[in-house]
């Protein structure tokens, strides 16, 4: 697997459950690409950012206010 | 027994500040997220009940501007291609691909670095509105996509059924839109050199 390949897995991996092999294979590269771990990371932060955002749009209190 | 939130002129003010936040948002339109606020507005009013509380109110009421927002979604893209391909999905796809090597492995200069600790940035004011920023720059079917599974929390099958659109398609978009946010947040937030500057 090469890092393009890795990154459209990591995408996918949160809207799609991987297949068994897809998830074996894309271990084996995260071990030794420290490039991908840190994409693998950043795609997280932009799930949790995205949620964050929307918590704060609805939330009663302004976030200046807490 | 306190005021029904519903008279609270303060409050329902400043509720329809975040209403017309949250559809513009997602709508990148100001007049359409007008009219979604509005018939939210109407409908919640029409089926105006007791609330226990501010907070009971508005979860209902935002409930009901997200299926007003969905409603919207689902007669655009009727009328609009939201595969279409545009210049700037190009550009973005560009941008992409040259972060890669031949060999489709990261370049030296180009091969992520860790953001540090990206957690305390949800604190601070700055990083929204670079983020929000980031989301505006996002062409517009890309972000329509990426926007109704991240910010409205569809399913990726509800996504593209609402939307039209194949599942290995809807799985490009949003790989495409993530890279973009990401190299956006890199520029923008995390390597920029004004970033946790003293405020």
């Amino acid at each position: 697997m090469n890092c393009k390949q890795s990154t459209r897995l990591l995408s996918e991996a949160l809207d799609r459950p991987l297949k068994g092999s897809e998830t074996l294979r894309l271990r084996l590269h995260l071990i030794t690409c420290r490039g991908c771990r840190n994409y693998k990371a950043q795609m997280g932060f932009l799930r949790e950012a995205c949620s964050a955002l929307r918590e704060k749009t609805e939330k009663t209190e302004k976030m200046e206010d807490t | 027994m306190p005021e029904s939130p519903l008279h609270d002129a303060a409050f329902m003010g400043s509720m329809r500040t975040d209403m017309l936040r949250f559809a513009q948002i997602q709508l990148r339109d100001a007049t359409l997220a007008e009219d979604a606020v509005q018939e939210a507005f109407a409908a919640a009013l029409d089926g105006a009940r007791d609330f226990a509380g501010r907070s009971a109110l508005k979860t209902w009421i935002f409930g009901i501007l997200r299926h007003k927002i969905i409603d919207l979604i689902r007669h655009q893209s009727r009328h609009t291609n939201i595969s279409a391909y545009c210049d700037e999905d190009t550009a973005l796809d560009e941008a992409f691909e040259a972060l890669f090597k031949e060999n489709e492995h990261w370049a030296p200069h180009t091969r992520p670095r860790a953001w540090g600790d990206p957690e305390a940035s949800l604190q601070q004011r700055q990083f929204w509105d670079v983020f929000e920023v980031c989301l505006h720059h996002l062409p517009e079917n890309t972000a329509r996509v990426f926007m109704m599974r991240e910010f409205l929390e569809f399913g990726t099958d509800e996504v593209c059924t609402t939307l039209n659109i194949s599942a290995s398609n809807c799985h490009v978009i949003l790989h495409r839109a993530r890279n973009g946010l990401r190299r956006c947040l890199e520029t923008g937030w995390f390597a920029a050199p004004a970033k946790g500057a003293p405020q």
